[in-house]
């Protein structure tokens, strides 16, 4: 229920408040029904006070409402305050209209009817005039609480007026209490009791609802409680002051026009009695001056007697004029006029009657007891007028004592009560002002304290303003930059002292900064004025108005040259350190730096051999993201040992899985680096796929090296065996045809006739040049495949003794050698030995048409130093357009009738020479000879 | 006239042992030829055992051996020969159309004791057979357990 929870919310003053309007609006209808009802017991607290008018009751509950609905403070509470103190307002100002004017509306008969009635001479049912004047102002402060806007000075004075309007109540209830008489009886119309009560509620109703306010509560954000309470007591004292002052002056007023009432009276009265003895006298005078001219008839005695005459009756209308005020006095004056005017009247007849009847009759009228009677009641009623006057004097001067005393006592309290609440004022507002300069001593040296700290401390302070323009600087800031603050504040900016470094970094972040309203650790360097520079960190905040403008900065800026120095320093080494890297990259050579197994750096080769880039990788975390999933685990338990200080092989490889997924070999030399904090590791790694790939292509290759010479050393054998079958199994026919050939000729010989016997000769020599065919072939094909031995051979030598064995078939043959120096060689001294016989045989063969032959050997070392050996001669030779068919097998540049042989020779000699790692090659021409060369390979480079 | 001894042929070829004895013939060297076709017969014969279990006790003077033989080759006969204690001091001689070397080479290294190639001319072959037996089977001091023709 929301209304239950506002009611819950109500501070207490509101509280406070709301119990006091509804008590007032309890006591205003309490009064009206009892005017309704006729009941005086409602009306009046007790008998014999005065009862509260109507009016005021009406105003009351009309006032107690609108106290009530504005804690409130809706629109529609407003409005309802606003016709309450419209309506009671409405009551109120024509009464005091009526006041001061001195005229009756009968204001107070609007509503209500009042009896005319009157008790201890005061009329009944009339509002008195500080029951006004309170309503006025509560009206005041209730339409200044229900105004929407706040305006200091109206709550200031509303604040005021409610403490006077409670103020006055106070004055007026104590006084009942006190029993004094000025506030119950007296000319004017007094304050009721039970009103004097219900201002009383009214006001602290009042004061309670604007407590939070000024004057109560002024500006209490900047206040502490104390002030608030010193404040109030202040303000509260003043309204005290000021209403007693006022009440003290509105009764001195009507005290001091009471007084002059009352003297007037006395005055009156001291005439009438002067003129009442005047009247008789003059009335003596009258009959004295009669009565002498009726006995002696001297008209000289009528002359009093015509004066008192003619003044008689202005005398009484002078009296009657001194006794407006008291009717009952009047009534007797009125009563003395006829026989004041029978007397006179008395008096002219007894003139007529001594003109007429002489002077006897005129005695005798004289003496006679009438005219006596007369002249006795008018002494009579003169002397009960001057006795009653007497009395009413008496009194007049025993109220203007008591009226005197009672105003001196009166006045005395109210002077006691003013000078006490005066001094009270004085004591707290002394004790304010003490306080409050013991706080601004105090706030001025925290302000020195403060100012010495910012102006001392051992870091640079300054303000700029929006231009960047120093406002106020600090005398350390000063110090470090040699100026002084005369010709820094106000004329020089920030800029001014920044090297051109720092220039745009300052323009950039101080538009940040006005923007943000806030900066941190922003690094300059800074001019001194000589010249010199400094680092600085500086720091700032901003000062922003209400509406957001920038004011000013607030920086703090620290001396960090030293601090800088080092960085530097470090920066250059990290700066070897990168350019060592970027070397190191530039070598193709990859550096990664681990935290356990956590990237914290890569260079640019790693990521160019990994593929990813360097954003990419660090995203990775850990480096085992990289190793094969197979091969993770034991990646890892790898690291986590050469963390713990176990061994690795500083040189490894490894294998990692580039970005497109394709592996890629790596060789890995590691480090650890232990520096403080957690162990790192740094590997310096190189690419090194493509040698493993050459490797393994060898490794494929050697393995089909492998396997080709596996299949070279089938066949091979397979040739062997072939070979074997040859040299064996092809023989054994031949031999068997050339054996049984023999046999036959032996057994049969003379049984064949002549051409049969050439034919067996043919069959013969067949067989034997088919077994030399084979057995060339033989050799040829051994040459191939037998191994080599690698041991020097003299050629000198070896020529030698190959001419010697050939000695036999040369017998009958003009041969003239030419043997020169032969080199010694490597090789394999039989295969050696096969070429010379071949070629010398060749030699011999060739020049079997030559008498004398001539046979050269020869030789020459080449640059390189290879050795080519010939043998030259000067045989047939041959036709150099056939010369590539020279060492072909089975290929021959002669028919076997002009010079025999197999065409296997020359063959095998290439084989061998090409064995040897060397070549041969022939010149010649037809007729005119042979040259065959043979090279023999450098030591070194020979021997396959 | 000297004492003719007993040569062993070891050969698998008809024609050449017709050729070999022939020649052997021409020099009269041919009475106490003893002719195996191959390896196994020759063991057999050496050991006296199989169809030779009968045969008159006694080593042959020289042993002439084919290498290339069906079943048992020469090579493996030689080997078998010069490792039993009892027939490693019988002379043999390979008579072998092969010039291979390593034939030549395994054969010594076996322990032949002449290594022969047979020509292809008749007239060298027929020198050199006739040579063979003049030199083994009369010129050469046999070990004692020959056996002699004329025994």
């Amino acid at each position: 229920m929301p209304g239950v929870n506002r009611l819950l919310n109500f501070s207490r003053h509101k509280a406070i408040a709301l119990s006091c309007g509804l008590a007032v609006i309890a006591i205003g209808a309490t009064v009206l029904v009892g005017w309704l009802t006729g009941s005086r017991a409602l009306t009046a607290v007790m008998p014999g006070l005065i009862p509260m008018a109507p009016n005021t009751a009406i105003a009351f509950a009309l006032l107690g409402t609108a106290l009530c609905v504005l804690g409130g403070g809706r629109s529609w509470s407003r409005a309802v305050v606003r016709a309450c103190v419209f309506l009671t307002l409405a009551m109120i100002v024509p009464r005091i209209i009526e006041f001061a004017l001195g005229i009756d509306f009968k204001v107070d008969a609007w509503v209500i009817e009042v009896p005319h009635e009157e008790l201890s001479g005061t009329p009944v049912g009339r509002m008195a005039f500080f029951t006004a004047i309170c309503f006025l102002f509560a009206s005041i402060v209730l339409f200044a609480l229900a105004l929407s806007a706040r305006r200091r000075t109206v709550e200031a004075l509303a604040g005021v007026a409610s403490v006077t309007l409670t103020s006055i109540a106070v004055i007026f209830f104590f006084g009942y209490l006190i029993g004094s008489p000025l506030f119950s009886v007296g000319p004017t119309i007094p304050m009721a009791l039970n009103t004097s009560f219900s201002f009383l509620l009214l006001g602290a109703g009042l004061i309670s609802s604007m407590f939070d306010k000024r004057p109560f509560s002024p500006l209490p954000a900047e206040l502490d409680a104390k002030m608030i309470r010193m404040h109030r007591m202040i303000t509260t004292g003043f309204g005290l002051a000021f209403s007693t002052v006022l009440v003290a002056s509105i009764l001195a007023y009507e005290n001091s026009v009471r007084f002059a009432e009352n003297s007037e009276l006395v005055s009156h009265s001291y005439q009438l009695l002067a003129e009442s003895e005047d009247l008789v006298s003059t009335l003596k005078d009258a009959e004295t001056g009669a009565r002498g001219f009726v006995l002696t008839g001297n008209p000289d005695f009528l002359e009093p007697y015509e004066v008192a005459r003619g003044r008689i009756g202005e005398q009484l209308l002078a009296l009657k004029h001194l006794e407006k005020h008291h009717p009952h006095q009047q009534s007797r004056i009125d009563g003395l006029a006829p026989l004041m005017e029978m007397k006179i009247r008395s008096a002219t007849e007894l003139m007529d009657i001594f003109g007429l009847n002489g002077p006897t009759a005129a005695q005798k009228l004289v003496a006679s007891e009438e005219w006596k009677t007369a002249m006795d009641s008018i002494g009579t009623f003169v002397s009960e007028l001057q006795e009653e006057e007497r009395s009413l004097l008496e009194l007049s001067l025993l109220q203007q004592e008591s009226g005197l005393s009672r105003s001196i006592t009166f006045f005395s309290l109210l002077t006691i009560l003013v000078i006490i609440l005066f001094t009270a004022l004085y004591l707290v507002i002394e004790r304010g002002l003490t306080e409050r300069q013991r706080a601004e001593v105090a706030l001025r040296e925290a302000a020195r304290e403060i100012e010495d700290l910012y102006h001392n401390a051992p870091c640079g302070y300054h303000s700029l303003d929006a231009t960047g323009t120093f406002v106020q600087i600090n005398n350390t800031e000063l110090s470090w930059l040699g100026w002084s603050r005369d010709e820094v504040v106000g004329k020089m900016r920030f800029l001014d002292f920044l090297t051109a470094a720092g220039t745009e970094l300052f323009k950039r972040s101080f538009l940040k900064f006005m923007a943000t309203g806030s900066i941190k650790d922003l690094e300059f360097e800074m001019k001194r004025r000589d010249g010199s520079t400094f680092w600085v960190l500086l720091s700032a905040t901003a000062l922003i108005d209400d509406r957001g403008n920038f004011i000013r900065s607030r920086s703090t800026m620290f001396d960090i040259t030293d601090k800088h120095r080092a960085l530097e320093e470090l920066h250059l080494q990290t700066n070897l350190y990168e350019t060592l890297l970027k070397t190191q990259s530039n070598l193709g050579q990859g550096v990664i730096m681990t935290e356990a197994d956590r990237i914290i750096f890569v260079n640019e080769a790693f990521c160019r051999i990994t593929g990813y880039p360097e954003v990419e990788i660090m995203a990775l975390g850990s480096i085992f993201e990289l190793i094969p999933a197979q091969k993770r685990d034991g990646g890892r338990e790898r690291v986590t040992d050469f963390l713990r200080g176990g061994t690795v092989d500083n040189r490894r490889e490894m294998v990692i899985v580039h970005k497109t997924g394709r592996l890629v070999d790596l060789e890995i030399a590691s480090e650890v680096i232990r520096a403080g904090g957690p162990p790192r590791f740094i590997a310096i790694v190189r690419d090194i796929t493509d040698r493993k790939n050459a490797e393994r292509a060898m490794r494929t290759l050697n393995a089909s090296l492998n396997r080709k010479g596996e299949e070279l050393e089938l066949a091979n054998k397979e040739l062997e065996t072939f070979s074997y079958t040859v040299s064996h199994d092809l023989r054994s026919p031949l031999r068997h045809i050339g054996g049984f050939v023999e046999l036959l000729q032996k057994h049969a010989g003379h049984t064949i006739d002549e051409k049969g016997n050439r034919y067996l000769e043919i069959i013969t020599t067949a067989a034997k040049h088919m077994g030399d065919l084979i057995d060339d072939l033989l050799v040829f094909s051994r040459m191939g495949r037998t191994d080599l031995m690698n041991t020097r051979v003299d050629l000198t030598s070896l020529a030698q003794d190959v001419i010697q064995s050939m000695e036999p078939d040369t017998q009958g043959r003009k041969i003239q050698w030419k043997l020169g120096s032969l080199p010694e060689v490597l090789g394999d001294p039989s295969m050696i030995r096969m070429v010379f016989v071949n070629l010398l045989s060749n030699a011999l063969k060739y020049t079997r048409t030559r008498s004398p032959a001539v046979i050269e050997l020869g030789s020459r070392r080449e640059e390189n130093g290879d050795c080519v050996v010939w043998v030259k001669d000067n045989g047939v030779g041959f036709d150099m357009n056939y010369v590539h068919k020279l060492f072909g097998v089975f290929q021959r540049l002669h028919s076997s009738d002009e010079f025999e042989g197999t065409g296997i020779g020359l063959a095998t000699v290439q084989r061998i020479m090409v064995r040897h790692g060397g070549r041969v090659w022939a010149e010649g021409k037809l007729q005119e000879g042979a040259t065959m060369y043979c090279l023999f390979p450098h030591p070194e480079e020979n021997i396959a | 006239m000297n004492d003719l001894k007993r040569i062993m042929l070891v050969e698998d070829s008809v024609r050449d042992v017709e050729l070999t004895l022939s020649a052997l013939e021409e020099h009269h060297l041919a009475n106490e030829v003893v002719v195996l076709r191959d390896g196994a017969e020759a063991l057999d014969y050496l050991h006296q055992r199989g169809s030779f279990s009968a045969r008159s006790p006694g080593n042959p003077a020289v042993i002439m051996l084919d290498i290339k033989m069906p079943k048992i080759d020469g090579l493996e006969v030689l080997r078998h020969i010069k490792a039993d204690e009892n027939l490693k001091m019988i002379p043999v001689v390979m008579l072998t159309s092969s010039r291979e070397e390593r034939d030549l080479i395994e054969s010594y290294r076996l322990g032949v004791n002449a290594y022969v190639v047979k020509p292809v001319d008749f007239d060298k072959f027929v020198k050199a057979v006739s040579q063979l037996g003049l030199f083994w089977a009369v010129i050469n001091q046999t070990p004692p357990g020959s056996v002699r023709k004329t025994d």
